[in-house]
């Protein structure tokens, strides 16, 4: 039965997903995303930031499965710079530049090209389907929630953040705090009364979730990038012999299934997402490896597992924001933000009132990867020839596009300001070593949480026991207490900070 | 400087003098207190030095602001409680990061990207004062060129034609395309 509904609810999916149009828009969104992946310093997250008002004229369908494929469209990309340039495209490649880029200068460039294409291409197909068996139950779960186990599972989420942040655990709480004052911002909307609005009535509404991370993750980008000019030592613009050998694949297929496997738990876990994947991914190649010493000479391995992991865990990181509408990652924020301009409420509701819309995603997620792997392989010259436009004029784009893109979501002339304003910001908190992740979901959680708290202490007539009384909701909170504890302990950071090096 | 002279100074020039990267100046002693004792300490961690600064007085602002807020009851919390509740754990957070960066060795501030930040934040603020005004022709050209400014690779010939090209590209894509109600060049002649 359960299999039943699973085959009824994807051909929904698909009769969503295949038609003309969304296969167009999920064309469109594999395409830039490809094209971010392989531009060094544009991410996916302020990518999609510039596209949200963009996607406000397009249906909600087009517009989410468009979205979505920019961001496991730039897994694809990404791995193409790191193996051609020793630069990641993305974060989530970095640790493809150690062997990619080995294989590359020893005029491998082709097979370690196609297993990152095909082992993100599995790896997209498995997440793909766990999505879908994962959703249903996972969305029954959430309906027996009640305000307080809400509550708890935000704290969860957000202490994840912390943990798994990079760089000082102690400046992530502070981005979290920082965020969630970003995000009281505007009239409160149980009382009405107004917070932190200066008299600015721009602000009564609160700040805005795309000049914000607009500011943050594109213009500081560009600040930061401006400063320290990048080098580009393009191995060779042509890829010859793409096909891997026999022997490329045999290595190929545990490491492939391995990652697959990891990328797509961590993919699950809040604050993890492509990033964690393909670290850990890497890690645990060079401890399976029988000659773990030849890791960064050029072994397939330490392409084909990272480069599935990333892209598993980018897909798996959807899980948490469709069936429980709490965001695991700044770019499943950025999903949120692309939900509510359309006026869908994320949660455990989306899936029963827009089923079409649900399951349409899914299936072109699908649809999205195996459209990459045709992208990425046989046209991968064409990408090649993206890194030969030079930062210096790449950054006047995006500035450009980022002036524009806010401008177009309220024909605003003042939400411009603000950008030049969260830019600065974003700059300060770079040059603090403060990663923006963790500020952005406290912004998007902080509003959440003040919400459901109330609600939690009304129905409990102010007894704040309520929290651990519900037997979920201790649950979280003891999950969220441990996990603060295991990170305290330094042993356990000190091997944290030397994944995160390697 | 003598000893005496520096316990004079004020909290803000101590900090001007005394921490790394505002000055870029070497790691010093910050004096506290009166003359005859005064408690020697390095900042051995400008960066989070700097950021638990940064922290506490975000932190102290907000509470400032929110001084007034109502905090309701305990079975409706209202308006000041998360609020403040934030700000205090913000400013707690920032002393730990204080603290932190007196007992351990860790990274300075390192030098600001002053044209940079500059440059583009003026280009984004110019963009925003102008495309009502200017229309889409003119204020894209003097943003973009502000931003050009930013960074000393501009090379000014390749530069001119990509600015001709991006304008051409914002007027189809974003006037003629998606329709966007910005006029293309400035409305009649005066300023209004």
């Amino acid at each position: 039965m359960a299999l039943d509904g699973l085959l009824a609810n994807l051909a929904l999916g698909l009769s969503v997903a295949a038609t003309m149009q969304n296969l167009m828009w999920c064309l469109m969104g594999a395409v830039i995303g490809t094209a971010v992946g392989v531009l060094p310093g544009v991410g996916p997250v302020a990518t999609m930031a510039l596209l949200l008002p963009v996607t406000y004229v397009l249906p909600a369908e087009g517009a989410l499965i468009m979205l979505a494929g920019i961001y496991y469209g730039a897994q694809y990309g990404g791995s193409t710079t790191a193996i051609l340039v020793n630069l990641p495209g993305e974060s989530s490649s970095v640790v493809t530049t150690l062997d990619g880029y080995q294989m590359a200068r020893q005029g491998r460039a082709g097979p370690a090209l196609a297993i990152a294409a095909i082992g993100s291409f599995f790896a997209g197909c498995v997440a793909t389907i766990l999505i879908a068996a994962a959703a249903p139950p996972l969305t029954q779960l959430a309906q027996k929630f009640a305000p307080a186990d809400y509550f708890s599972l935000m704290v969860l989420g957000l202490v994840f953040s912390i943990v798994l942040a990079r760089g000082s655990i102690v400046k992530a709480f502070g981005m979290v705090f920082l965020g969630m004052l970003l995000g009281l911002v505007g009239t409160d909307v149980n009382t009405g009364n107004l917070r932190f609005t200066f008299d600015i009535s721009d602000l009564f509404d609160g700040l805005g979730f795309v000049p914000l991370a607009m500011g943050i993750f594109g213009i500081a980008e560009i600040i930061a990038n401006l400063t320290n000019p990048e080098r580009r030592d393009l191995v060779s613009s042509k890829v010859s012999n793409l096909w891997p050998s026999r022997e490329d694949f045999r290595r190929s297929r545990g490491p492939i299934l391995r990652g697959t496997a990891l990328g797509s738990i961590l993919g699950l876990l809040p604050g993890g997402g492509a990033v964690l994947g393909s670290f850990s991914a890497y890690t645990l190649e060079k401890k399976v490896s029988k000659t773990p010493e030849k890791f960064g000479t050029g072994m397939i391995e330490g392409v084909a597992g990272p480069e599935a992991a990333n892209n598993a865990a980018a897909q798996t990181s959807f899980i948490p924001m469709l069936t429980l509408g709490i965001p695991s990652n700044a770019v499943m924020a950025m999903m949120i933000g692309g939900m509510m301009i359309h006026g869908i409420i994320p949660g455990p509701q989306v899936m029963e009132q827009r089923p079409g819309l649900f399951w349409g995603m899914i299936v072109s997620m699908w649809f999205g990867n195996l459209m990459l792997i045709v992208l990425n392989l046989p046209m991968i010259g064409l990408w090649v020839r993206l890194l030969l436009v030079p930062y210096r004029l790449l950054a006047i784009a995006v500035l450009f596009f980022c002036c524009i893109g806010v401008y177009s979501l309220n024909n605003s002339a003042n939400e411009v300001l603000f950008i030049a304003a969260f830019g600065l910001l974003g700059y300060l908190l770079i040059k603090l070593d403060c990663e923006p992740a963790p500020l952005l979901l406290g912004f998007i959680l902080g509003p959440m949480m003040e919400v459901y708290m109330r609600r939690a202490m009304l129905l409990s007539r102010g007894d704040p026991w309520v929290f651990v009384q519900r037997p979920l909701s201790l649950t979280f909170l003891v999950l969220a207490g441990i996990l603060l504890l295991l990170v305290i302990l330094p042993f356990i950071r000190k091997g944290r900070e030397t994944a995160f090096q390697e | 400087m003598s000893r005496q002279k520096r316990g004079n100074l004020s909290l803000r020039e101590d900090l001007r003098v005394n921490t790394p990267g505002i000055r870029g100046a070497v790691e010093s002693a910050i004096f506290h207190g009166r003359r005859t004792w005064c408690w020697r300490m390095q900042i051995r961690n400008g960066q989070d030095f700097a950021t638990g600064l940064f922290f506490i007085a975000i932190g102290l602002g907000a509470y400032w602001i929110a001084f007034d807020y109502p905090m309701g009851t305990a079975m409706r919390p209202d308006t000041g409680v998360l609020p403040k509740a934030l700000a205090w754990l913000l400013v707690g957070t920032g002393l730990i990061l204080a603290v932190k960066s007196l007992l351990a060795d860790g990274p300075r501030l390192t030098g600001w990207a002053w044209r940079p930040a500059i440059m583009i934040t003026i280009a984004t603020v110019a963009f925003a004062l102008l495309v009502d005004r200017l229309g889409l022709v003119l204020t894209m050209l003097v943003s973009m060129t502000l931003a050009a400014i930013g960074t000393p690779e501009t090379r000014w010939r390749e530069y001119a034609l990509f600015a001709v090209f991006m304008v051409v590209l914002g007027v189809v894509v974003f006037i003629y395309g998606l329709g966007m109600p910005i006029p293309t060049w400035p409305k009649g002649l005066s300023w209004r």
